[in-house]
């Protein structure tokens, strides 16, 4: 039995057998080869060690639920007797309809709460949205970012939550502040006009801030005032607060689509425009990467603007599915 | 004598053995039936079993290696349980003998650190191979159309993708069990 699987492949087999995909003459080879074999029998449990141990990590138990069930079973004989309901007295019983009324206004109370405080969400897929908040805030978001943000703002706070890029020009009110998370990330403001980049696939949150001053709050608790004309890149991997020497004029192009390059590299001009223009756009030919932009755009079709930079540098265009591919020589 | 049994499990102290040592003891049940419902199953059954038979236990010995031979024979049993209907398991799995010595500990932390180093072994095929195998519980012909490769390639990835691991891990096999019995103070 054992010879005409000698050839085979150990590990194969007991490959095959620990992920249930060994058919039943192949499990009883295994199973003889095992049996004969006492290298190959160690060897056998030495490798289902490792293949259990390598999922164990990523099993999770809930000791609280188990104990529950095993709680039931095991419950003293003298704990069973005793009555579900216990007589009350005519006191007891005055205190259970005043406890009975309080519980009717205090879930009352919280029902309205819910309702008037209940968390909104406004999703820009396609092409960028404007939004104007019950405050009077003004919130631009960019495509493929959510902001959530309750029905009406508590008394002391405006607290919204954005995962993305969004624009916000925030109405100033007294004692009230407004706040964005983005993840782990806090903003607060009085009264400004600032961008916050956080979006999912990114590791860092970015804000710049157009007017007035806000108050930027990592997750471990730094803080830092940025003032108009002024950013602040927090990374999340790293963990540290950073910021670039000049801020970039195209950081919030998404909104304005105002697009300004003063010899910047043809790579960061189409990663502009992707973002902008919200199409894919690669360059195939890496001498391409050495030429320079000098041009603004203001509110330009996208066609206008390929078709610029195309006579600028002698370049071509190829449509290959939803990606434009850029070739060309290098400049010189 | 029976009565200083009772004190000594008494509910409270039943309660806080098993708050303590259930998650341990699962993932040790887990390491046998290779199924984690199953795992827990045997361990809540354990323990059930411990209280109805407080009475009878040899106050002498330690609760915890109790459990740990309790649970251990446990699985034995629902291996050989299964074998029966002709599955998963090996005739010889219902006999597994497994090393009990004192002389290495090793936390949850260095277990983890040992695994992901092994994974990282691996290299970028045979791993995605065998993650997809072992953690999304994947059969071969599943695999193989996912990755758009022919079975014998998921076979030969497996192999020695478990020949690697084997060999990475070895040295954990014999204090794994010190491990769980560590973890179990």
């Amino acid at each position: 039995m054992g010879k005409e699987h000698k050839n085979i492949d150990f590990e194969e087999l007991v490959g095959k057998y620990l992920a249930g995909s060994a058919l039943p003459d192949e499990v009883e080879s295994l199973e003889s080869i095992v049996k004969s074999d006492e290298q190959k029998k160690k060897k056998f449990f030495e490798i289902k060690k490792s293949w259990s141990l390598a999922k164990s990590s990523r099993y999770k138990f809930d000791t609280k639920t188990a104990w529950q069930k095993v709680e039931k079973e095991t419950v003293r004989p003298d704990e069973k007797v005793k009555p579900l309901y216990p007589s009350i007295s005519y006191g007891k019983k005055l205190l259970a309809v005043a406890a009975t009324i309080l519980l009717l206004i205090v879930g009352g109370y919280l029902i309205f709460n819910f309702i008037q405080y209940r968390e909104k969400t406004i999703v820009a897929e396609l092409e960028p949205t404007q939004h104007v908040l019950s405050d009077g805030t003004i919130v631009s978001l960019n495509v493929n970012s959510t902001l959530k943000y309750p029905a009406k703002f508590k008394r002391n706070e405006r607290r919204v939550k954005l995962e993305g890029e969004a624009f916000f020009e925030v109405e100033a009110i007294d004692d009230k502040t407004f706040i964005v998370e983005a993840r782990g990330v806090e903003i607060h403001v009085l009264g400004t006009c600032f961008n916050v980049n956080a979006c999912k696939d990114k590791d860092i949150v970015e804000v710049t801030v157009y007017s007035g001053k806000v108050l930027m709050i990592t997750p471990d608790g730094r803080q830092f005032e940025l003032k108009a004309g002024e950013h602040k890149i927090f990374d999340k991997i790293e963990k540290i607060v950073f910021e670039e020497e000049v801020i970039d004029p195209n950081i919030i192009s998404w909104k304005t689509r105002l697009l300004i390059f003063e010899n910047t590299d043809l790579n960061y001009v189409f990663e502009v425009i992707c973002n902008t223009y919200h199409i894919d756009i690669v360059i195939k030919d890496r001498e391409l990467e050495g030429c320079r932009l000098t041009a603004t755009f203001d509110d330009r079709p996208l066609e206008d603007i390929l078709e610029i930079i195309k006579e600028t540098f002698d370049l071509r265009y190829f449509h290959s599915d939803e990606k434009i591919l850029v070739t060309g020589k290098d400049c010189e | 004598m029976q009565k200083q049994n009772k004190q000594i499990i008494g509910h409270r102290y039943f309660q806080e053995l098993f708050n303590e040592n259930y998650s341990s003891l699962c993932r040790f049940a887990a390491s046998f039936v290779n199924d984690p419902d199953s795992a827990e199953d045997i361990v809540q059954q354990v323990f059930i079993n411990l209280w109805n038979t407080r009475e009878s236990i040899d106050p002498q010995k330690p609760v915890k290696s109790y459990l740990l031979t309790s649970v251990k024979n446990r699985c034995l049993n629902f291996i050989r349980d299964k074998k029966k209907y002709r599955s998963y398991f090996l005739d010889i799995e219902a006999e597994m003998e497994n090393p009990v010595s004192e002389k290495d500990l090793a936390t949850e932390k260095y277990l983890n650190e040992k695994l992901k180093a092994a994974l990282d072994k691996l290299p970028e095929k045979c791993r995605e191979i065998f993650v997809l195998c072992r953690f999304e519980d994947m059969k071969y012909k599943r695999v193989a159309e996912k990755l758009g490769v022919s079975q014998k390639t998921v076979e030969a990835q497996m192999s020695k993708a478990l020949k690697i691991m084997r060999e990475e891990l070895k040295d954990l096999f014999v204090i794994l069990l010190l491990w769980y019995l560590s973890n179990m103070n």
